[in-house]
């Protein structure tokens, strides 16, 4: 009875068309602004190879950039800092101890001191021993010297996420924690096109960045990236695919899973609204009031725990603009409030049929 | 300081970040070398220096633990998946509502598409 879901849409978030169309229209351009608009050079990179080069890029443009973590000097477990302690020397690609404390507190006092400070903590799982650094030094250092002093150079990078086998210790989604500390920025890309865009943002970016990379994506998420400098605004929605029905939040590697989930609503004749958040602090609520003024109705979904995770956030913001829009409960569709497990990762997590099932008991309603 | 004599897991190519030459001369290896520092190499001498331990008994408790291990490994292996149960309990001493609430809404889930978990133990 209703659209379906663009095929576009979905055909770029499973990673196989050229999202240069629209990477085209959005990056701040570093061209002259009199230059004729052109389409930029791209190639088909791994989420890893845009992570990659956009590290190479923030070196090359800055010359007081610093990139230094665990065995980042000879590539890092993933491989995103591969090649760069040879171009750039090991005076600016270098190792950390296994100290997470130590190595953000580093990044901090490197930033403070007017460096660009790119940080990488080898999983998202083990941030934890960073917590005082971060959301007491880092996130407090402009408010409490009065703008005296700040450390806005520092990004810290970190894999996070799901990723099929990963158990308690490599799977977790942190985000939530830092987004109940003010003066921290934390965003997540969804592909190798954002992930290049957006961490080229948080580094450059004068407050302290949360960069949480979606794991499972590093080598999944194929797909046309610019060759060149380009950056994706933070603070900013997108939305991937316009909708009637409902509006369907997610970041990360869940917006995959919740763009199938919409696709099979679609069949239905239910015509999704599809959101990447990609920035959870500063969130955009704007653009999600926007949307759910127009189809009245909302999910979230993310991997980490119910209680508490962003999408609550994103849920008590919402009734409150949107009250008299809403028809039906907002509805989250979350982890478990339970560690992440090992052996019930399929269950624990927000897969496509729990969100399909979400969308269609609210649209229901 | 402290040196880890093995990779991190059989995924690890430790060439990669272990040096080839040890640290100082006189070793023919940095894994010798640091072996020569292991206490836990260096207690095992001790207690053959006593006469309490033997080559002999420390190969067989390598080769007793190692099959010991391997059995485990393939027992569990053939295990039958847990019952999803497992999943919320020991979060806390006793559940409370909240996983009670999650693991009910779970079990109806899987109630309505069991066609779509069928590795699923209930």
């Amino acid at each position: 009875m209703l659209s379906s879901l663009p095929r576009r849409a979905a055909r770029q978030l499973r990673g196989v068309a050229a999202p240069s169309l629209r990477g085209a229209a959005r990056p701040l351009s570093t061209a002259p602004s009199d230059a004729p608009e052109e389409e930029p050079e791209t190639k088909k990179l791994t989420m890893v190879a845009a992570i990659n080069d956009a590290l190479r890029i923030a070196l090359k443009t800055d010359e007081s950039a610093v990139v230094f973590g665990e065995d980042v000097a000879f590539g890092g477990v993933f491989r995103c800092t591969m090649g760069l302690r040879d171009e750039f020397g090991e005076e600016r690609v270098l190792n950390m101890p296994i100290n997470e404390q130590g190595l953000v507190g580093f990044g901090i006092g490197l930033a403070a001191v007017g460096s660009t400070a790119i940080a990488e903590v080898q999983f998202a799982d083990y941030i934890f021993p960073a917590m005082d650094q971060i959301c007491n030094e880092a996130a407090k250092f402009r408010y409490r010297s009065g703008a005296e002093f700040d450390c806005g150079g520092l990004t810290i990078r970190a894999p996070a996420q799901a990723v099929g086998h990963g158990g308690h210790y490599h799977s977790q989604s942190p985000e939530a924690y830092f987004a109940h500390t003010p003066g921290l920025k934390v965003v997540y890309p969804r592909d190798a096109y954002t992930a290049k865009g957006l961490l080229l943002s948080c580094i450059r970016d004068r407050n302290p960045c949360l960069f949480f990379e979606p794991k499972i994506l590093y080598r999944s998420s194929v797909c046309d990236v610019p060759t060149g400098d380009y950056m994706l605004p933070l603070g900013e929605a997108e939305v991937l695919s316009p909708g009637e029905h409902i509006t369907c939040v997610a970041w990360g590697a869940q917006v995959h899973t919740m763009a199938r989930a919409c696709e099979r609503a679609a069949a239905e004749g239910v015509s999704c609204e599809v959101i990447d958040l990609q920035t959870i602090a500063p969130w955009d609520m704007h653009t999600i009031r926007d949307s759910v003024q127009k189809t009245g109705r909302l999910l979230v979904t993310h991997e980490a725990p119910l209680t508490a995770g962003f999408g609550a956030e994103v849920a008590a913001a919402i009734q409150d603009a949107c009250f008299d829009h809403l028809e039906a409960p907002i509805a989250r569709v979350c982890g478990a409030d339970t560690p992440f497990p090992l052996a019930f990762e399929k269950l624990y997590l927000p897969d496509e049929l729990k969100i399909y099932d979400a969308i269609m008991r609210t649209v229901q309603y | 300081m402290t040196y880890r004599i093995g990779a991190h897991s059989t995924s690890d190519d430790d060439s990669a970040y272990r040096n080839p030459h040890a640290p100082e001369q006189g070793w023919d290896s940095e894994r010798a070398y640091w072996e020569a520092r292991s206490p836990i190499i260096r207690f095992g001498r001790y207690l053959q220096s006593l006469g309490w331990w033997s080559p002999q008994m420390e190969e067989d408790l390598r080769k007793a633990t190692r099959k010991q291990v391997i059995k485990s490994l393939n027992d569990a292996s053939a295990a039958p998946k847990p019952n999803n149960a497992y999943l919320f309990s020991d979060v806390y001493d006793e559940p409370s509502w909240l996983q009670r609430d999650q693991e009910a809404a779970l079990n109806a889930h899987l109630d309505k598409y069991p066609e779509h978990y069928p590795a699923v133990v209930r």
